[in-house]
């Protein structure tokens, strides 16, 4: 069979030269993002270093969530190196800040189908309307305590705030989340919670592993109390370049006196939490 | 009496002599506008989506970029509309530069364009639905020349690589537009084929912005093709001086333009050094058996790195070194990346989206590679150098530049077949 052909006879175009080049591309990126991406196929929770505010990506099996959307429209770039380019399929705003939502928009008007949970208040800023823009196309809802959600491998227990919670200050009713892994281990992650919120729900709580240090480190949102009681042993910092002195040093120091390691993702970039084996 | 005849060389340098007299006397009676200025009002045309950084709102247009704390939006119909691509807005703040710390905005009309803004609208959320980042930023800022929504990290990794030319848009977008036209028309006459390349071209111009290397690109493009398609001899040279007098002559507050300036550097390095690099290149083995493509990029980005270095040098004092050596690595890609995203693109709005998930590769798997390539070599050690020019030694540098050219001239003769 392979005597009837004549090689003499074929001739290399240069459409031959593009098809084999992007099938040698393709393949390059088939294993560059799935073979040799060392986020492939893990159980991650990963606090992204976005400047002050927060953004944070629990990923496990297919399931991508993305909690708050930091302070930039592309304050959620760098989500995708590990997801292995694949969008949320959930998103959740704790509150309407400008440091949690502007990213979280930009995300949203980029994505087709997915889940969002959005705060139970707005304000006035463009960013925050076009939130509500979002959510009145349709595809809401508003999270609040003992509501459980799942992804994957992680059980997430909603523990503030109350159904009617209601303030002028936006941090007051930001979400409070409980993340739990399926082999143990669990983060708790406090958004921009006040002390005055602190003191509502710490006695709901356990043991953690991590806590997110609430509101960049404000001096306001720190409550001993609720430490004493989660006491975990890492605590992370989502914070940047700022004018209003975050993290406080009172704050560090707590922490630090308490010998709880304490990682700032200004100092160390996005904080990467692997689960499981 | 018989008729003089006139040598058609003279009539090229009468209409140049004729040019920068009239651009000359242009620069002199031009007023220059306040560099800074306190209560400062203008029009602008909305011509970039609207992105935040920092909390701060920002509506980036090819003569000022905006940057507000608050933007009005509306929700419900009893307000006025929200703001949108091709929308007239007036905008008051404090002037700075370019930039304008606005502490109102206000709609005024639509454009008469935005029926195309609409369009550049629809194609770039299509873009940013079908990619993630920073894909969908890398190519809407090859295709539309739109700001990239990234870090500034990432926007310094590019500049360190010496390859943001790629992604804001340049002189180079605007020729692979011409390259490809050509080549999708090329069953018409060549007058016809001018005259729709010229449509969509000066379309996709004003959907883009008019930045300084766009009309550059623009109006040496229209002039060539007429000359073309009409049979005339065309020296680009010439074009190119007559391009340069022409802008300058609409708007002389260009000349101070770091944009205006980079591109003419650069183009002037190509026009004056590509034909006799290509010579001189082609007699060393290695360069003979190289692919086309990457032997013209390696010398356009050489040539046109000789005329543009000192002038970044000037303003940046920091000079990317492996931009030599990266630009012809990865430009071949770009025309790749721009055709297929393009068209998947078009193929994901006509509601084929379903077999996204397998076609998408195409178009993720050069901007992947082009990605991993800049951040390779934007870290490798020494690869930005600091070197400080004055005024003075940009005047010497140039001048031992036109002297290089004059001996290359001298020595290298002929004529490239290519």
């Amino acid at each position: 069979m392979l005597n009837k052909i004549d090689f003499s006879q074929i001739k290399i175009t240069s459409y031959h030269y593009y098809i084999f080049i992007m099938v040698l591309l393709c393949l390059y990126y088939v294993l560059r993002v799935y073979y040799f991406s060392p986020y492939y196929n893990k159980d991650l929770i990963v606090f992204l270093s976005v400047g002050t505010g927060d953004s944070i990506l629990i990923k496990s099996k297919n399931d991508i969530l993305l909690l708050d959307g930091g302070p930039s429209s592309f304050s959620t770039n760098s989500i995708y190196k590990y997801t292995e380019n694949r969008k949320p399929s959930t998103y959740i705003s704790s509150h309407t800040h400008s440091d949690h939502i502007s990213g979280l928009v930009h995300a949203l008007e980029s994505s087709t189908f997915y889940d969002l949970f959005i705060p139970m208040v707005f304000n006035g800023t463009f960013e925050s309307q076009k939130l509500k823009y979002t959510y009145n196309k349709g595809i809401k809802s508003s999270l609040v305590a003992n509501d459980v959600l799942h992804v994957g491998n992680f059980n997430i227990k909603v523990i503030w705030p109350n159904s009617n919670c209601v303030s002028e200050d936006y941090n007051y009713c930001s979400l409070v989340l409980l993340v739990r892994h399926i082999l143990g281990q669990s983060v708790l992650l406090t958004s921009d919670s006040p002390n005055k919120a602190q003191k509502l729900y710490y006695h709901q709580l356990n043991d953690v592993d991590y806590i997110k240090v609430p509101h960049q480190g404000s001096v306001y949102s720190l409550f001993p109390d609720l430490l004493k009681t989660v006491s975990p042993s890492n605590a992370i910092i989502s914070v940047g370049e700022n004018t209003y002195g975050h993290p406080h040093q009172k704050v560090v120091d707590y922490y630090n006196n308490q010998g709880i390691n304490v990682y700032r993702t200004d100092e160390v970039g996005d904080v990467v939490l692997m689960f499981g084996k | 009496m018989s008729m003089i005849k006139i040598p058609n060389i003279l009539k090229v340098y009468s209409v140049l002599i004729i040019l920068v007299s009239i651009c000359v006397l242009r620069i002199l009676f031009y007023k220059t506008p306040p560099a800074k200025q306190k209560d400062f009002t203008t029009n602008i045309v909305i011509t970039n989506p609207i992105y935040i950084k920092d909390s701060q709102k920002v509506i980036d247009t090819a003569a000022y970029k905006v940057v507000s704390y608050d933007l009005p939006y509306c929700l419900n119909k009893s307000c006025s509309k929200n703001l949108e691509l091709g929308d007239i807005v007036k905008v008051e703040g404090d002037l700075y530069y370019t930039t304008i710390y606005a502490n109102k905005i206000t709609y005024l009309k639509d454009s008469a364009l935005k029926p195309l803004y609409r369009i550049k609208d629809i194609l770039i959320k299509t873009s940013n639905q079908m990619l993630t980042e920073p894909y969908s930023s890398l190519l809407n800022g090859m295709l539309f020349g739109t700001e990239p929504v990234v870090s500034d990290s990432y926007k310094d990794l590019l500049i360190r690589a010496g390859v943001i030319h790629v992604i804001v848009v340049s002189g180079y977008n605007i020729s692979i537009l011409f390259t490809i036209m050509a080549g999708l028309f090329s069953r018409y006459s060549i007058r016809v084929k001018y005259f729709l390349g010229l449509i969509l071209v000066i379309g996709y111009s004003i959907v883009v912005g008019f930045e300084p290397p766009v009309l550059r690109a623009l109006i040496m493009g229209i002039l060539a093709g007429y000359g073309t398609s009409y049979g005339r001899v065309r020296n680009p040279l010439y074009i190119f001086i007559s391009t340069l007098l022409l802008i300058l002559i609409y708007s002389p507050s260009l000349l101070y333009s770091l944009s205006f300036q980079l591109t003419v550097c650069a183009t002037l390095g190509i026009l004056l050094l590509h034909n006799k690099f290509s010579i001189l290149f082609n007699k060393f083995l290695y360069f003979k058996i190289m692919p086309n493509v990457l032997k013209n990029d390696l010398i356009s980005s050489i040539c046109a790195q000789l005329f543009v270095i000192p002038l970044i040098a000037y303003y940046f004092k920091k000079v990317s070194l492996v931009g030599f050596i990266l630009n012809p690595l990865i430009l071949w890609l770009i025309p790749l990346i721009m055709f297929i995203g393009f068209i998947l693109i078009v193929y994901y709005l006509i509601g084929l989206n379903y077999l996204l998930p397998f076609t998408v590769i195409l178009i993720k798997a050069p901007l992947l590679l082009f990605n991993d390539v800049v951040t390779f070599f934007a870290t490798i050690p020494f690869g930005q150098v600091e070197i400080t020019f004055s005024i003075k030694d940009l005047i010497v540098y140039y001048f031992l530049a036109f002297v290089f050219v004059l001996i290359v001239y001298k020595k290298v003769k002929g004529v490239n077949a290519q």
